[in-house]
């Protein structure tokens, strides 16, 4: 499929999951050129370094080797040339070609960072090496510390410029949003965080369900930034690579509500066929449209115009309902709703009722009203109603309230035994 | 009450885009008669096909000549359904003039416009985009709730709905609990919520809930539900306290 292209995601070099091809973006990026001209020049150093650091060992280890004769040849050494000879033996044991090499590699970097300790250059330069190797030396050091201070300013350019300008933090950022979404399950994803959308995602975090929002906007609109549970995706790719990113596979549902309608059609039709069980509410500018849309999967399509003109009606129809409704249903500023609950089939207080459940006393709601399956509504259900599979019960409540309710009706009943 | 003296009254619409036709639509379908303004004829061809009391003036309605022709000073209710703000301001404001006690809806996509029409006196303002993102937010999460409410606000019959019990002046339940009324015993309603003067609301009321002067009690129910509830706010003290009550206060005395 078109998802496995990898020229489409050439923009972010961490943007995919994929760990291989996240390596090889970060291969052919300019950091990475930098990296090894690092490494190369690391390397050309330490190896002819080494190169001395051998010579000076070995005239070293022949100049330690004579002292031990020496000392051994005598016939009664005192206590401090016996400590002595230990001390020479010691160090003989371990000139190694370890030890060589730390040391190659601290002289090159002490000379690739111009920290250059004098003392240490003298005595490694100076105290025992004959006058051509000297000679060699300084020769070796001039050419070096000219092709390492070049490779150092490329490496720092790059580096300054990598973090500056290719967006280090901003695909730190984004992984990090990758990871938060996908340890979402039963989100929402909503299309078009301005407008309505952001009346939407405002609403589902209310209460209390995440949200992934999607919108050409570099940033979320200003309303929804810092909002916990919301997460946002700019939508600079292909939208089923988007979807994909935003955990369309776990979404419980999505909401596209963009101004064009050929816009959200299309979103519909990618969604419905990357998860047939999504819920899929969209917009359709023109009434024309819904048809096309019910067709391509969206289980409700609606035109923005209806849900106003709807409002405007209802203000002449039934005004006082229509007030209290609209502060139950869509103030801002209020946190009780009408809520509903649907009681499952799997629900243990079926056959139960509602002062058996001691539901008033539990929760401090009153439910007023339960909409039974065939679709009639029983008003003001007394303590002795009865609970069916699939009534829906209706109460004014908070998210939290909401919650405890369906912890009380989930109650295996102890006291059915008395 | 409700909507039922509906048939016979007029409405005025102006603007017949998308919305307003929807408007005229659903005000032709409730039994009002409509009168329509519009600059575009082939919105307004639209709007008269939609029944046969809609009458269709074209015209720029941001004119007062226009405004005063149609007919408005007799009209119930404007609808200002303008594409944009300024217009609907605009013409609020010069209705509300022509006519002062002229019911104006209108509908506004921002906040500071919404505050504009209501101080120009606008009596219900519709946002557009808040209106939208609830009803899709309800679609998602509540979708029941949405139907239950539709069915309420736009129920032709008048069986069972929304009541709104206004304690008045001089009723004797004043600085009663709603436990002590027995509400819930003897009539089975449900108090779902009690508006206080101020315009704020009390969710599911305790029984330790007082009532005070100009409360309107909330509940779903029938015409006869609202009458007994009324009886029983409005019964005196002495009906009230049981015998064995006022035996017993009459002993300590």
């Amino acid at each position: 499929m078109s998802l496995r292209n990898t020229s489409r995601h050439s923009r972010s070099p961490f943007g995919r999951m994929n760990k291989w091809r996240g390596f090889a973006y970060f291969l052919s990026s300019k950091i990475a050129v930098a990296l090894t001209l690092f490494l190369v020049v690391m390397s050309i150093g330490i190896s002819g370094f080494l190169i001395f650091t051998t010579h000076r060992s070995g005239l070293l280890k022949e100049q330690l080797t004579n002292t031990l004769q020496n000392l051994r040849n005598m016939e009664s050494p005192t206590d401090s040339q016996m400590s002595e000879i230990a001390y020479i033996e010691m160090q003989l044991d371990e000139s190694t070609f370890a030890g060589e090499l730390l040391l190659s590699g601290y002289m090159t970097a002490i000379t690739i960072t111009t920290v250059g300790f004098d003392d240490v250059i003298r005595e490694y330069a100076y105290d025992f090496m004959d006058e051509e190797w000297r000679r060699a030396y300084n020769i070796w050091v001039t050419i070096f510390v000219l092709i390492a201070y070049m490779a150092i300013l490329y490496v720092n350019a790059n580096f300054v410029a990598y973090l500056v300008g290719t967006r280090l933090a901003e695909n730190m950022k984004r992984r990090m949003l990758l990871r938060n979404i996908s340890r979402l399950s039963g989100h929402y994803i909503v299309c078009g965080c301005s407008g309505a959308g952001s009346v939407v995602i405002s609403e589902f975090l209310r209460t209390g369900i995440p949200v992934v929002g999607i919108d050409v906007d570099k940033d979320p609109p200003c309303n929804l930034r810092k909002r916990n549970g919301f997460l946002y995706l700019t939508r600079d790719r292909s939208d089923d690579v988007l979807f994909e990113e935003a955990g369309i596979s776990k979404a419980r549902g999505l909401v596209s509500v963009l101004q064009d309608d050929s816009d959200n059609l299309y979103l519909t039709l990618t969604a419905h066929l990357m998860n047939k069980e999504l819920k899929i509410v969209s917009r359709a500018a023109g009434e024309e449209n819904e048809e096309k849309l019910a067709l391509v999967g969206a289980e409700v399509s609606f035109t923005p115009s209806i849900a106003v003109g709807k409002k405007l009606v209802a203000g002449i129809l039934n005004r006082e309902t229509m007030d209290f409704m609209e502060k139950m249903i869509d103030s801002k500023d209020q946190n009780c709703r009408i809520e509903e609950y649907t009681i499952k089939s799997d629900n243990p207080s079926i056959g139960k009722t509602l002062g058996e459940l001691k539901i008033g006393r539990r929760t401090c709601i009153s439910v007023f009203a339960v909409m039974k399956q065939n679709g009639s509504i029983v008003y003001n259900p007394g303590a002795d109603y009865v609970l069916e599979e699939a009534d829906i019960l209706l109460a004014i409540e908070t998210p939290e309230q909401l919650k405890l309710l369906a912890r009380t009706l989930h109650r295996r009943g102890k006291r059915k035994i008395l | 009450m409700r909507h039922s003296d509906s048939s016979g009254s007029v409405c005025a619409v102006c603007g017949a885009g998308e919305t307003g036709l929807f408007v005229i639509k659903e005000l032709v379908r409730y039994g009002y008669s409509v009168r329509v303004v519009d600059i575009d004829p082939d919105a307004l061809e639209k709007a008269a096909d939609l029944g046969d009391n809609v009458n269709t003036i074209q015209g720029n309605c941001l004119t007062d000549s226009i405004l005063k022709k149609s007919g408005f000073i007799n009209v119930q209710a404007l609808f200002c359904v303008l594409p944009d703000d300024r217009s609907n301001v605009f013409l609020s404001l010069s209705a509300r003039r022509i006519n002062p006690e002229l019911e104006i809806y209108s509908v506004a996509s921002d906040i500071s416009a919404e505050r504009k029409l209501k101080l120009v006196g606008t009596r219900r303002t519709v946002n557009q985009d808040t209106a939208e993102g609830f009803r899709i937010s309800n679609e998602m999460i509540r979708p029941n709730v949405a139907r239950f409410l539709d069915r309420i606000v736009f129920a032709r019959e008048n069986t069972e709905g929304y009541l709104s019990i206004e304690i008045g002046k001089g009723c004797p339940s004043i600085g009663w609990t709603l436990k002590k009324l027995q509400l819930n015993g003897t009539t089975g309603v449900v108090i779902i919520a009690v508006r206080r003067s101020d315009d704020s609301y009390v969710y599911s009321p305790s029984g330790d809930f007082r009532l005070s002067e100009n409360d309107n009690l909330i509940c779903f129910g029938t015409e006869d539900e609202r009458v007994t509830i009324k009886n029983l706010l409005w019964r005196s003290k002495r009906d009230r306290t049981g015998r064995w009550k006022r035996l017993r206060h009459k002993f300590t005395k």
